[in-house]
């Protein structure tokens, strides 16, 4: 005799999480096939636009350059913190931690603006204060370049691939170094020889993950648009046509080559890994590699974590501060400083109203949405032993190669596709399940790693003693999977409110958040008002950030440890 | 050939800071392989460590051969690579991205010890064969057996032709049946080289079997040093008595000490005991009297000392194949003697054990601050 468990809630919420994950492309390739929004044609013709464009290749070459100079820089920085933070017995280790996680607070198109406002070749304040703008002959500083785009997007995922990279450091077995030093290779040999090939798999796997990163990023694009188009950029031109109709075909065709790039770097590194796993040592003890003492080295350190300290936060934060208190934009100077008042502030504070409670529902209901369907597809994952969990998980793998861009566009496809039955389009609520979706990747992708590390045997020994699954579910997987939970919708709230791509593509008029009231203040030249709800914003996301890191205490797991 | 002088290492766990050698003086001679013994914890591997240079002493001196290794006074330390020595990892710490023939030659290639590239090859070759692995050089090291990947550390080690060889618990990742093979083809090995080794091991037997002198350690400090009959058979301490061996200790008090010979007062009984060199038992103090089950005679033969039997109740009976093990109980004491396996007795039975003076041993108990660190 058994009853019907109620457990099939949780394989239909995991169902429907895989359908919205495989919507948010399959959306873009619909729409890529269609001509002026109408879906009643078939044809190729947006995608004979888009490769026959003579500018095609000259895109695609762009397009590559941003993201191999994105992830240098990223690379050049987050390495040596990595390395300091778990290897080294480096003084200021939990100030770097929290300025790391107080940083993936500042959005990135607030940076990019920031920027813009000091080195834009016609008003910058640098270049203002040197005397060069382009006025006075030629610019000191030009930001609109594709290599000031690398360098900014490089700096602001420094955090992120420093936290990816800080395991793969940790997990290195020190005895493999101490074997090198005590057969008399000196530690710079055994440096290049030792640690950094077996290093590679691990920093190759940052490096694609960054690279489809920065080739999807729209942040900085949006702001500082480059001469020459990237693929995002193309994307959004299409979408945002000067004249007449959004072109939903070029978009879509556009957005299938972009995934076709972000996947095709995945599958690489997939391939990589395979490789790499006859890497793996057998059996044996490992042994937890020391801390490296820094000695005259320190100084060294301290001023590498400055330099970003200063390019990533203090500049940008200071930016922000002195426009938000000036009425136009103008290098500090006496007279400048007599027209200083808080006039921003008041300004922002009174536009923030509508947007802020519309951003307020898109962080509650994505929090909600991707959370409900990530624990359903966390569970199915990891526990289920069902016939689907290999497919999802594969499928939730590979969805964060989706570009945020491609899943407006699908979104905003599918919007239309249905607007007769359901009048989503131009809603809230069509972001915040495009939003979900895509957080839903990676909730499930953070929340699966947590599952992993809960024994299996809690929940076996629940039910052995009689529970049914839907009671063990409940009863002894969620309450174990609280703290997980948590910092998930912490994070996921977070993200949701500094995004700026979807709701750009997504919001027609009537619903604007936070974000985009910033962008068009920023567009319409109210440079303080936009500044001032950028601070209100950082201000917001940075309390979140730092109460997220608390609450998990996975920052600095046992920095002196010895076993 | 090694001289350890009052060395002290300490390391931080979290915020506290762990005395892991406290004091530790030894002196190790040209040629021997002297084992370090001692229950995990005890600063077995600190030592080893030390000598390697992958630990920095905060108090003492090293001296390999007369020369200064670390010297924490003025401040003397030689960095690892630059030591004459080399080290046998308990991990085997195979470097996975390369063949058997790399993880050898890589040292010889690119270390301080280089030789000249062409002589690099036989040297690596002549290694391999010697310990019979000379068919695995091109196999990628990740594709080995545990036996196999702990030769090629050997090997590895053996070939840079080190003064002193470091050995870290290198069978205990082994199965037995490879463990005992090993012990011996390791200890005729080293003696064939005439190479010093220093070799940590945390399993007696081993110790026993492969050491010419043995050094048992316990939180921090050596607390005996001696040759494996020594230390079996005159362990110093409680300690030494437990770690080494099965023994049984009997609670009692100290009536008579002279010269290596104890009269010692227990719940069976007086009895008389050895004592190790250098013990001193006054008169009164707590002590235990101690023999090892196998010891034993039993039965006790008709004309055995009374004063050294002691009559008891089986209360326990254990098969092991190659001998009984019975527990016995008299007056609220347990303890155990072995036989072998023939023997004929069952639970309930009465019996009559015989405890040779000497085969059997007067301990002082360890010092409670000692145990109490662990």
């Amino acid at each position: 005799m058994t009853r019907p468990s109620p457990i099939w809630i949780v394989f239909t919420g995991a169902l429907i999480g895989l359908t919205f994950v495989v919507l948010s492309l399959a959306g873009n390739v619909i729409g890529s096939f269609t001509s002026e929004a109408r879906f009643d044609t078939f044809t190729f013709d947006a995608y004979r636009r888009l490769l026959f464009d003579p500018g095609l290749p000259a895109t695609l070459m762009r397009t590559l350059g941003l993201g191999f100079g994105t992830i240098t820089v990223t690379l050049v920085f987050a390495l040596p913190f990595a390395w300091l933070l778990a290897r080294t017995d480096f003084r200021w280790k939990t100030g770097l931690f929290t300025l790391m996680a107080a940083k993936l607070a500042i959005p990135g198109f607030i940076t990019a603006m920031a920027y813009v406002w000091l080195f834009n070749p016609s008003a910058g304040l640098i270049n203002e204060l040197a005397g060069r703008t382009s006025y006075t002959g030629d610019a000191l500083f030009d930001v609109y370049q594709l290599r000031w785009l690398c360098l900014l997007q490089g700096l602001v995922l420094v955090p992120g691939a420093a936290f990816m990279l800080i395991p793969a450091l940790r997990n290195l077995d020190g005895s493999l170094e101490e074997a090198a030093r005590v057969a008399g290779v000196p530690a710079m040999t055994t440096f290049r020889r030792i640690v950094l090939p077996l290093l590679a798999p691990g920093v190759l796997a940052v490096g694609v993950f960054y690279f489809v990163v920065a080739v999807e990023m729209f942040d900085f694009v949006a702001i500082i648009a480059p001469p020459g188009d990237v693929l995002v950029l193309t994307i959004y031109e299409a979408l945002n046509a000067v004249d007449g109709l959004p072109d939903y075909g070029l978009a879509g065709a556009a957005g299938v080559l972009l995934f076709a790039l972000s996947a095709g770097a995945i599958l690489f590194y997939v391939r990589f890994l395979r490789q790499a796993r006859k890497f793996a040592v057998l059996g044996g003890k490992r042994r937890d590699p020391g801390l490296v003492r820094l000695g005259k080295w320190h100084r060294a350190a301290t001023a590498w974590v400055l330099v970003w300290m200063v390019l990533t936060v203090g500049l940008p934060v200071l930016t922000l501060i002195w426009v938000a208190l000036v009425p136009f934009i103008q290098p500090p100077s006496m007279t400048a400083m007599d027209s200083v008042s808080l006039f921003g502030f008041l300004d922002g504070l009174a536009y923030l109203g509508e947007p802020l409670t519309n951003t307020v529902i898109v962080m509650a209901g994505t929090v909600i949405m991707a959370l409900t369907f990530a624990t359903c597809l966390t569970w199915v994952v990891t526990r289920s032993r069902s016939r689907l969990a290999p497919y999802a998980d594969a499928l939730v793998f590979l969805a964060p190669a989706v570009p945020a861009i491609v899943t407006a566009t699908a979104f905003q496809v599918m919007g239309i596709a249905v607007y007769e039955w359901l009048p989503l389009y131009g809603t809230l609520w069509l972001i915040m399940v495009a939003m979900g979706t895509r957080m839903l990747a990676y909730c499930t992708r953070t929340m699966n790693a947590a599952a992993l590390q809960i024994h299996p045997e809690l929940e076996e020994a629940a039910w052995v003693a009689g529970l049914s699954r839907w009671r063990t579910f409940t009863g002894v997987f969620l309450p174990l999977m609280a703290p997980a939970l948590f910092y998930a919708a912490l994070m996921v709230g977070m993200l949701a409110a500094r995004d700026l791509t979807l709701p750009l593509i997504m919001n027609s008029a009537g619903t604007p958040l936070v974000s985009v009231l910033i962008f068009d203040l920023q567009t319409n030249g109210e440079t303080a008002s936009a500044a001032a709800v950028a601070l209100y914003m950082i201000v917001v996301l940075v309390i979140l950030a730092l109460t997220a890191r608390k609450l998990t205490g996975m920052a600095e797991p046992g920095l002196e440890s010895r076993s | 050939m090694i001289t350890v002088d009052s060395l002290t290492a300490q390391y931080r766990l979290g915020r506290e800071t762990v005395t892991a050698l406290d004091g530790v003086s030894l002196e190790i001679g040209a040629g021997q392989v002297f084992v370090l013994l001692g229950p995990s914890g005890c600063g077995k591997t600190t030592l080893l460590r030390c000598l390697a240079g992958l630990e920095t002493p905060v108090e003492g001196r090293i001296t390999i051969g007369g020369d200064m290794l670390s010297d924490a006074a003025s401040d003397t330390f030689i960095a690892p690579e630059d030591r004459p020595l080399a080290m046998v990892f308990q991990s085997y710490a195979m470097w996975p991205h390369m063949s058997v023939f790399e993880n050898v030659a890589f040292p010889l290639k690119a270390g301080r010890r280089r030789i000249a590239a062409h002589e690099v090859k036989a040297r690596v070759h002549d290694v391999l064969d010697l310990l019979g692995i000379g068919h695995l050089a091109d196999r990628s090291v990740t594709t080995l057996s545990g036996g196999q990947q702990q030769r090629v550390g050997l090997a590895r080690a053996l070939a840079l032709q080190p003064r002193v060889l470091l050995m870290d618990e290198p069978l205990s990742n082994l199965d037995f049946r490879l463990q005992v093979e090993l012990r011996s083809q390791l200890r005729s090995l080293m003696h064939d080289l005439n190479l010093t080794t220093v070799h940590v091991t945390h399993n007696q037997a081993e110790a026993l079997e492969m050491g010419d002198r043995i050094a048992v350690m316990d939180a921090g400090h050596v607390v005996q040093i001696g040759d494996p009959e020594t230390i079996y058979h005159r362990p110093v301490d409680e300690h030494v008595a437990r770690f080494v061996g099965d023994m049984n200790l009997i609670p009692g008090s100290v009536k008579r000490w002279s010269d290596g010979t104890a009269l010692v007062e227990t719940a069976l009984g007086t009895f008389t005991a050895m004592t190790a060199d250098g013990v001193t038992l006054p008169e009164g103090a707590t002590c235990y009297f101690g023999f090892r089950p196998a010891d034993a005679v039993v039965p006790a033969p008709e004309d055995a000392d009374p004063e050294s039997c002691i009559s008891a109740k089986v209360s326990d009976r254990r098969f092991q194949g190659d001998r009984l093990v019975f527990g016995l109980s008299s007056r609220g004491v347990e303890f155990e003697v072995s036989t072998h396996h023939s023997a004929r007795l069952g639970i309930g039975s009465d019996l009559r054990v015989h405890v040779p003076p000497d085969n059997a041993i007067a301990v002082k108990p360890s010092p409670q601050a000692r145990s109490e660190d662990r």
